[in-house]
């Protein structure tokens, strides 16, 4: 087996069609490394792309955060660029794993491997994220929802395109996310449940407001039906409530013999969906 | 004045274990070594039609196949029981090496020693087995029943009970309860938990060309090891070596004996390849077959007058032991008199325990041996009683507790006892006054709860439990200590030491232990039963003293002393006003042609450590999440040796308890086996997940103990469950009968209530 270096995304699309679709990008590798050696994921190389230095990034430009692909979970937990304006998404990218896996593992990473309830990804996803695709055909920008193919499966075909960047819109005033993750310990779990939302907030009323939840589907699900409740309403405790009610219409939770029955699922999502809305509502100094 | 007991000494493995230069079995790696892998059944109960291993043996690398039908199928226990049960009782003997007949998914059928793992691995799956199915049974209730299918039909002692239904009577339980004026009752169910030691089980077994063989493994108990092992492959015990490398990754009761079956598989392999064999379990091979705490159901009914005092007491367990028996019929013993029998003073008590057979992975020794789950269902009676009678749960404990001159069924004189100060200084810790009982509404809610109990220092006179040491005084009047005692965590080396040093007056730095291995001395039962520290200080504080009077006699005539008043500290010899440093001394014997050295061996008393320990937690009413804020444990050691190391037993036994009470939990899936195969789908507490602790360490002064000690090393997670369990209930106004309390099951009983009172 090949173990690439790439210094540059250059020398990442040119290990792309050296190796004629049979390489693997590598970031982390808290979640490749495993599948390869359990054979779930066969490759004959892995690109590694920590050392591209454009990669590393955190910064603002034009309006944006810019998070490298190549940026760890504990980097973003830590930035105080990200814990400004999301402070959510510094929660849920320190709540990944354990401290260890963080210090090598990264946020693009937690959207590749496409589990639903990944904590990283789902604080992300509220926040309607550019998500920076660059292969031979050129450079394509994917929204949250784009990214995700199927249950555990991701849209990006890594042993062809490199996920360069996640671009997010530096917030208003107004515009606050939340994060809330119900779970069975602090450390090396997922969660059973785990919801984000962002909303903006003019004169008390909704604009607008983006809510997801997992594991109810594929990947960090839309709340549609509670976002339209709660669009142009009040930002209550009572509303909250029925947004958290209505949030079971787009959920369709299974069971699991460790995180929770399907009707305990049930139970719980409403009032973490409701949380996340009145978190939101709390930054905001509004409830 | 003790110059080192009740001191915290730093212990003296930490650099070793901390910087990763001690050795573990893990660690070992032999000149010409090979890997074993193990074929297992898919089946919870069938009988194997043929086994071809030709595909298999054909493998390039591959040196050695064992199965069921090429290998001994002298039955065995991989429990020490096999080797300690006392004169008159039979142990259970119901396990070989393979089978052709598993009782459990997972059971061994075959094994594989190759050049590498990858090999045997890939060996293991060319072994073409074809089985045919038999019915089977996986819970405890369904088992006891005429029409159950037989898990050991030609060993059980009556439907699938293992070894004996025990039995424990004192007084008169119906006349107890005739006079009672009040009574309560109560069933419950626990769940089967996992040890989940750091160091999965493992072996490396050489046998040689001249017919011994030499085991390194992660037994807690080298001495019944190297036992059981000769019994089994008909070895003389003489040429049969265990021993530790020398650290053992942790245990909590699950290799007292046998590791899983590490050292017998590695030892069929290497007896057949005649090359060392090492053979590791994977951390799921470990989490899916091997000894697990016992799960099951308890029922009991507790009688009181109207002031509170106990005057009966009825209580049966039913518990799950698996296919095997391995521990099943002590632990079930234990239950009853530690968990049931021992905490409280009722002149009236009945216990029967069902070790009962099913097609699951064994249950065995884990931490509390049985006192935890007896003490379940007692302290769930009493918080009962406490209700029913509208008494301060602590009141009513302390009433009851059992008191010096009470009588009892213990076979042992009873000793100090602790627990009432325990009760008072956790609840004075925890706030239970301000706390308890008050009115609690809202999403969020907050209680505190209690629970109390006892357990032993050792296994004695309930099984075999003795041991030696040999105490020797180098030529540079350092010393040695050797014993088979194994130090399997809790810094055993260090606090014998400690005592010895003060026993001898010599300083600590200059004493050094030789431990966990079968060639360290003569028989020591091992590390278990809370006994390290208790029965080893004792057999070293026997030798000692004869060691002293042979120093000193020797002195005395030597260095024309006088022999009355010798003394010895700090490594001098003192009489009067004449002194002489050991140092010299010993030298001077050398020359002479001697040197100090003295064994002994003895059969130790029993104590009972008492505890009580005070929890607060916070409940989420809407999504049934219990978060335990605090625990304090209020211990009665006896006697402090080594204050660090008592917490840190305290601690490590609590967050055993808080992963007990709310979240860890063995879940069979029909057809499959346990879904726990490691720790990322067994929620055991993470650090990020740990309580507030306090520590509080009580010193009764035993009147056995040297210096007062008694036990330390199983009872931390005694009482816990319960003290979390009773918080629960103060918070929510629910009593859990069933733990963990998942959030899904607190979810569920708050709903039902909440549905009762709408």
């Amino acid at each position: 087996m090949k173990y690439i270096i790439a210094e540059s995304v250059d020398d990442v699309l040119k290990a792309f069609s050296e190796t004629e679709g049979k390489a693997m990008v590598l970031a982390g590798g808290t979640d490749l490394v495993l599948d390869a050696e359990s054979g779930k994921k066969p490759s004959d190389a892995w690109i590694d792309i920590m050392r591209i230095p454009e990669l590393r990034e955190i910064r603002e430009e034009g309006g944006k955060i810019i998070i490298g692909s190549a940026v760890t979970l504990t980097e973003i937990a830590r930035s105080e660029l990200i814990r400004k304006y999301y402070p959510s998404l510094a929660k849920g990218a320190g709540t990944v794993g354990s401290l260890q896996i963080r210090n090598a593992a990264t946020l693009t990473g937690n959207i590749i491997s496409a589990q639903p309830a990944a904590d990283a990804a789902m604080a992300l996803a509220p926040l309607d994220p550019e998500i920076v695709v660059v292969s031979a055909e050129g450079e394509k920008i994917l929204n949250m929802e784009e990214a995700y193919a199927g249950f555990g499966k991701s849209a990006i075909d890594s042993s062809k395109e490199l996920v360069k960047e996640v671009r997010i819109r530096i917030p208003e005033e107004n515009e606050k996310a939340s994060f809330i993750r119900l779970e069975l310990r602090k450390s090396l779990s997922l969660p059973m449940l785990n919801a984000a939302a962002m909303a903006k907030v003019e004169n008390g009323v909704i604009k607008y407001i983006r809510i997801n939840m997992a594991p109810v589907g594929v990947g960090p699900k839309r709340a549609r039906a509670a976002e339209e409740f709660l669009t142009g309403k009040e930002l209550n405790e009572a509303n909250a409530k029925e947004a958290g009610q209505l949030a079971l219409k787009d959920a369709n939770p299974r069971s699991n013999p460790l995180r929770g029955s399907k009707e305990y699922r049930e139970a719980t999502l409403p009032v973490i969906v409701e949380r996340a809305v009145m978190e939101v509502g709390s930054q905001l100094g509004l409830v | 004045m003790e110059k080192y007991v009740g001191k915290d000494i730093p212990r003296n493995d930490g650099y070793d274990k901390a910087t990763g230069r001690g050795l573990f079995t893990h660690d070992i790696f032999l000149p010409h070594m090979l890997y074993a892998k193990v074929l297992r059944s898919p089946y919870a109960h069938a009988r194997v039609v043929s086994i071809d291993t030709s595909e298999a043996e054909k493998m390039k690398g591959v040196r050695a196949v064992c199965t069921f039908e090429n290998t001994t199928s002298k039955l065995f226990n991989t429990s020490a029981t096999m080797v300690t049960t006392n004169p008159g009782a039979e142990p259970v003997r119901d396990q070989t090496v393979f089978t052709g007949e598993p009782k459990y998914i997972g059971d061994e059928i075959a094994a594989v020693a190759a050049d590498t793992e990858k090999i045997a691995e890939e060996a293991v799956k060319k072994i073409k087995v074809e089985y045919e199915e038999l019915p089977y049974v996986l819970d405890p209730l369904e088992a006891i029943k005429d029409d159950a299918p037989d898990v050991q039909p030609e060993l059980a002692h009556k439907k699938n009970i293992c070894g004996e239904v025990i039995e424990i009577n004192f007084g008169d339980v119906n006349k107890g309860f005739e006079d009672a004026e009040v009574v309560v009752d109560a069933f419950v169910k626990l769940p089967r938990v996992k040890q989940a030691q750091m160091e999965t089980h493992a072996a490396v077994a050489s046998y040689k060309s001249d017919g011994t063989l030499e085991v390194y493994s992660t037994t807690q108990t080298p001495h019944p090891t190297k036992m059981i092992i000769a019994y089994t492959f008909d070895l003389p015990e003489s040429k049969v070596h265990v021993k530790n490398p020398p650290y053992v990754g942790g245990g909590f009761g699950v290799r007292i004996g046998i590791s899983g079956k590490a050292e017998m598989i590695a030892t069929a392999l290497t007896m057949r390849a005649k090359r060392p064999v090492k053979f590791v379990y994977t951390r799921a091979e470990d989490f899916l077959y091997s000894d697990t705490r016992h799960g099951g159901y308890l029922k009991g009914r507790l009688g009181a007058k109207k002031d509170g005092t106990f005057v009966a007491l009825d209580t049966t367990a039913w518990l799950n032991t698996g296919a095997y028996a391995t521990f099943g019929v002590e632990l079930l013993g234990v239950c009853g008199a530690c968990g049931t029998a021992g905490t409280y003073h009722v002149p009236n008590l009945h216990y029967s325990g069902y070790p009962v057979y099913t097609n699951q992975e064994t249950a065995g020794a884990f931490r509390g041996f049985g006192t935890p789950q007896g003490t379940f269902i007692v302290e769930t009676l009493v918080d009962a009683m406490a209700k029913k009678l509208d008494m301060d749960p602590i009141e009513l404990r302390k009433m009851n507790t059992m008191k010096e001159t009470d009588d009892n069924w213990f076979p042992f004189s009873l000793g100090s006892i602790g627990v009432n100060e325990c009760l008072d200084k956790a609840a004075a810790e925890i706030g239970w006054k301000e706390k308890r009982g008050k009115c609690k509404e809202g999403k969020i809610r907050r209680g505190v709860g209690i629970a109390c109990g006892t357990h032993v220092s050792n296994a004695a006179p309930f099984c075999v439990d003795y041991n030696a040491v040999t105490l020797r005084i180098e030529q540079d009047g350092s010393m040695v200590v050797q014993s088979g005692i194994p130090e399997i965590g809790p810094g055993s080396t260090t606090a014998l030491l400690q005592v010895t040093a003060d026993e001898m007056g010599i300083d600590f730095d200059k004493i050094t232990m030789q431990f966990g291995d079968t060639k360290a001395g003569p028989f020591d039962i091992g590390s278990h039963a809370t006994r390290t520290l208790y029965t080893v200080s004792q057999v070293i504080d026997k030798a000692a003293k004869k060691l002293k009077a042979d120093i000193f006699d020797y002195t005395a005539e030597l260095m024309k002393m006088d022999r009355e008043g010798m003394y010895m500290e700090g490594g001098v010899i003192i009489s009067g006003d004449k002194k002489v440093a050991l140092k010299d001394l010993a030298y001077e014997a050398h020359l002479r042609g001697k040197q100090f050295i003295e064994s002994d061996s003895m059969v130790p008393p029993n104590s009972l450590p008492w505890y009580a320990q005070a929890a607060e937690v916070e409940v989420d009413m809407e999504t049934g999440m219990v978060k335990v804020l605090k625990v304090a444990a209020a211990h009665d050691v006896g006697k402090v040796v080594n204050p660090r190391l008592a917490e840190g037993q305290i601690e490590g036994g609590v967050i055993q308890g808080v992963g007990y009470a709310c979240r860890e939990e063995m879940t069979y899936v029909d057809g499959k086996g346990f879904y726990n195969s490691g720790f990322h789908n067994y929620m055991l507490p993470t650090a990020d997940d740990v309580p507030e602790v306090v520590s509080i360490l009580v010193e009764s002064n035993d009147p056995k103990g040297i210096y007062g000690i008694k036990g330390i090393g199983e009872v931390g997670v005694c009482p816990t469950a319960p003290a979390i369990v009773s918080a629960v209930e103060d918070a929510t106004g629910i009593r859990f009968h069933e733990i963990p309390m998942t959030p899904g099951r607190v979810l569920k009983a708050i709903k039902e209530k909440e549905q009762e009172s709408a």
